[in-house]
């Protein structure tokens, strides 16, 4: 790809912007796959200007590695079958994450 | 000089109004400026006029005085075409088209006859200068060979300003170098042609026009240059009369392009040698401008290939850093099933996937001991057997942040909550309806093998957390302070049992999942009343306990009852008090035959006996007076009436009848 550049998340127009998990793990995933998220959307171009606009940078304090990476997976996910005519598989969910996911997903609105 | 300073300068800023301009005014009165400026050869070999010129060549309008101006200029250099010409002139009317070489040599001998005779060959050289100058201004000419000529035509006018004695002495010292350098001209020659080649070349490698002008002129400079320093070598005291006669010559104003002509008209014989130390010049020069070409394009691929270098690490790391970042991120397994999608997505995956161990280790680096204890902490229970109690551990980060949660998202929070917890139910009764819907309408299909259970829409992460959830509510014990609203979709398909359990790992719930004891009380015990101040898990809990105890109390029962009970297998007589019955049909027969045994029961034997006896004498009393049958008959008839059928009863007694009226 050519956007080599664009995968800092600098700019409002980005392609990528940084989800940060409560331990540190940066999550660079396309910002129209974030977007899935409520939260998030409402994060970057809520009415308000939020510091995490002008970044691009999101930080879950509350949110560990394991499950935010789970949850870019489910961006994957979506955006894969969204609008697929195909057989739309279940997403897998290991019971040990489940109820973490849960809450991640209640908070993200995803 | 001074003047030149200007008029090249002059000469500059018209070149650049040429370039600039489109209009052909603009270009024509340039033009006419140009003409009316003194321009010698190092003017145009500086400035470079001569090409933009001679670009506007075939102008509609001002074609015809760039032609002219071109023309003009090109007569001031002394060509290469044009001495070897100027040789034949020497030789009295022989062609032009003869071998260069043999005319070299041929020249040098006729130099060495030919001492005095200047005038005449001045002479003869004018008409063949005329005619050269037009086969000057016919062949193409290159740019440096053009002002290689500008050069020589420069000399020719030099000399051609001398007098004759300076001519001659210098005709005289010229001859003896070109007697003992002949083979140098021969040489110079060919290397001229190879030079020029490996000029062409060299510009080629260029690639850029503009640069290949700039070197054109730089060369000259530099060849002007060198030429100046071999000539300084060869003859010092020659060349400096030269220079000198130059440098008279290049403050000559331009009107003298016939004075040039007469110029031209000069001592071949010193132009030739002129020319061929120009050449030796030009080659030695040439040679050291390709080396400096060389050297110069060695640092500047060099710098620039550092500098691509240099980009390239920068996008090496650039790319490294999201390579490393895309090896800490390998997807886990259950990613492979989506890696069918295109890159981008790949890509992210990678990005976005985990890959903790190397994670770990930078978590491990960077982190205080205490966020370690708490991944340490949270790792653990996922490698830990299901069975355990997995859920307790998630007390240690979440409860601290969960107010944040809250706070954060309360307003949709409460929005969507209701929403979430109605469509759960709708999604659950919506689920069912869809499916026997598309039961009903398709044709009923049969499968072998497992049916991979596909969606019907697109569930949220929400939706499909909350449905592992509710497949595995044996596996959660504690929730580590998970709002009860949100886990209702779970709660609510528990069994009492799971959920008292839960309640007990979790007693935040215990006063909030009332209703769902109240939906378990109605289902379970129908019937009964609340009563007053019980809550449903109250009640609940009562009658379950009244149902287990009076559970209780009837298998107690029952086993006692049971328990005064013979076990095992017993053996029970059937003919306690009678005789054994034989069965019918062997009955019959034995009434037919007669062969009834004598019944011997098998207990009153004894008796039995005796009875026999008794009977056994009456009927042997008896038989003679009957039959046998009678006697068999009679033996019965003390213990038995033969049961007669009724319907043959009621025939014998007809018989009987009608017997005794008889």
């Amino acid at each position: 790809m050519s956007d080599g550049e664009e995968r800092a998340c600098e700019g409002p127009d980005s392609m990528y912007v940084k989800l940060i998990s409560s331990d540190d793990h940066e999550f660079i995933v396309k910002r129209e796959h974030a977007l899935v998220s409520g939260t998030i959307k409402a994060m970057l171009s809520g009415p308000g200007q939020f510091v995490e606009n002008e970044t691009n940078e999101i930080k879950f304090r509350e949110i560990p590695s394991h499950v935010l990476s789970k949850v870019c997976e489910y961006f994957t996910y979506k955006a894969q079958h969204t609008n697929s005519s195909t057989e739309v598989p279940d997403f897998p969910v290991s019971p040990e994450i489940t109820l973490e996911l849960f809450i991640a997903a209640n908070f993200l609105d995803c | 000089m001074a003047s030149s300073a200007d008029v090249v300068k002059k000469i500059v800023r018209l070149k650049l109004q040429l370039s600039d301009t489109a209009e052909p005014g603009t270009v024509l009165k340039i033009l006419q400026k140009l003409s009316k400026l003194d321009i010698t050869i190092d003017i145009l070999a500086e400035t470079g006029i001569g090409k933009t010129v001679n670009s506007f060549r075939r102008h509609e309008e001002a074609g015809e005085i760039a032609k002219s101006l071109v023309y003009g200029w090109k007569r001031l250099v002394p060509s290469e075409s044009v001495s070897p010409v100027v040789d034949k002139g020497l030789t009295e009317g022989v062609p032009m088209r003869d071998n260069q070489w043999d005319r070299s040599f041929s020249d040098d001998e006729r130099l060495a006859q030919d001492d005095v005779n200047n005038n005449s060959l001045k002479v003869r050289s004018k008409n063949q200068d005329s005619s050269e100058d037009e086969t000057e201004c016919k062949t193409p000419q290159r740019k440096p060979d053009k002002e290689d000529k500008e050069e020589k035509k420069r000399k020719r006018k030099e000399n051609n300003n001398k007098t004759s004695e300076v001519l001659q002495e210098n005709l005289g010292i010229a001859q003896k170098d070109v007697v003992t350098k002949k083979t140098e001209n021969l040489e110079d020659k060919r290397d001229s042609s190879v030079v020029t080649k490996r000029k062409k070349n060299c510009q080629k490698e260029e690639k850029q026009g503009e640069q290949e002008c700039l070197f054109g002129s730089s060369e000259d400079t530099r060849q002007r240059s060198k030429s100046d320093s071999r000539e300084k070598r060869k003859g010092p005291s020659e060349s400096g009369q030269f220079r000198s006669e130059r440098d008279s010559k290049t403050s000559q104003s331009h009107s003298g392009i016939h004075q040039k002509k007469n110029k031209e008209s000069k001592d071949p014989s010193s132009c030739e040698i002129s020319d061929q130390r120009l050449r030796k010049g030009m080659k030695q020069s040439e040679a050291h401008n390709e080396k400096r070409r060389k050297s110069d394009d060695k640092p500047l691929s060099l710098s620039s290939k550092e500098s691509d270098d240099k980009n390239q690490s920068n996008h090496r790391k650039a790319k490294r850093k999201h390579g490393s970042n895309s090896d800490l991120e390998k997807p886990a397994m259950s990613f492979e099933s989506y890696l069918n999608y295109d890159e981008t997505v790949l890509k992210m995956k990678e990005r976005s996937g985990s890959k903790k161990s190397s994670k770990k280790i930078k978590t491990l680096v960077k982190k205080q001991k205490s966020k370690d204890s708490t991944v340490n902490a949270i790792k653990s229970p996922t490698s830990s057997p299901k069975k355990e109690s997995v859920m307790h551990l998630m007390d240690i980060p979440l409860p601290a942040a969960l107010p944040e949660c809250d706070d954060l998202s309360t307003m949709d929070y409460f929005k969507t909550k209701a929403e979430k917890v109605w469509s759960d139910v709708c999604d659950v009764s919506e689920d069912s309806a869809v499916f026997t819907g598309q039961r009903l309408n398709k044709k009923m299909q049969v499968y072998s093998g497992a049916k991979s259970t596909s969606l019907p829409s697109m569930m949220t992460l929400y939706h499909q957390c909350i449905r592992t959830l509710q497949n595995n509510i044996n596996l959660l014990f504690e929730t580590g302070g998970v709002p009860f609203e949100i886990l209702e979709p779970v709660l609510e398909r528990c069994t009492p049992e799971q959920l008292l359990r839960i309640e007990e790992f979790n007693p935040i719930y215990i006063g909030v999942t009332d209703h769902l004891w109240g939906k378990h009380c109605q289902r379970d015990f129908k019937g009964f009343k609340l009563n007053e101040y019980e809550s449903w898990k109250e009640m609940y809990i009562r009658l379950y306990e009244e149902r287990e105890r009076k559970f209780k109390r009837l298998t107690k029962s029952i086993v006692s009852a049971h328990s005064s009970k013979p076990k095992g297998r017993q053996v029970k007589m059937a003919f306690i008090h009678t005789v054994a019955k034989p069965p019918r049909d062997v009955r019959i027969k034995q009434e037919i035959h007669g062969t009834a045994s004598a019944p011997q029961p098998h207990p009153p034997r004894s008796s039995g006996k005796f009875q026999d006896s008794q009977l056994r004498a009456t009927s042997q009393q008896v038989e003679p007076n009957k039959s046998s049958s009678s006697s068999a008959g009679n033996t019965q008839d003390p213990r038995k009436k033969t049961r007669v059928a009724p319907m043959m009863a009621k025939s014998l007694k007809a018989f009987k009848k009608q017997l005794q009226r008889r």
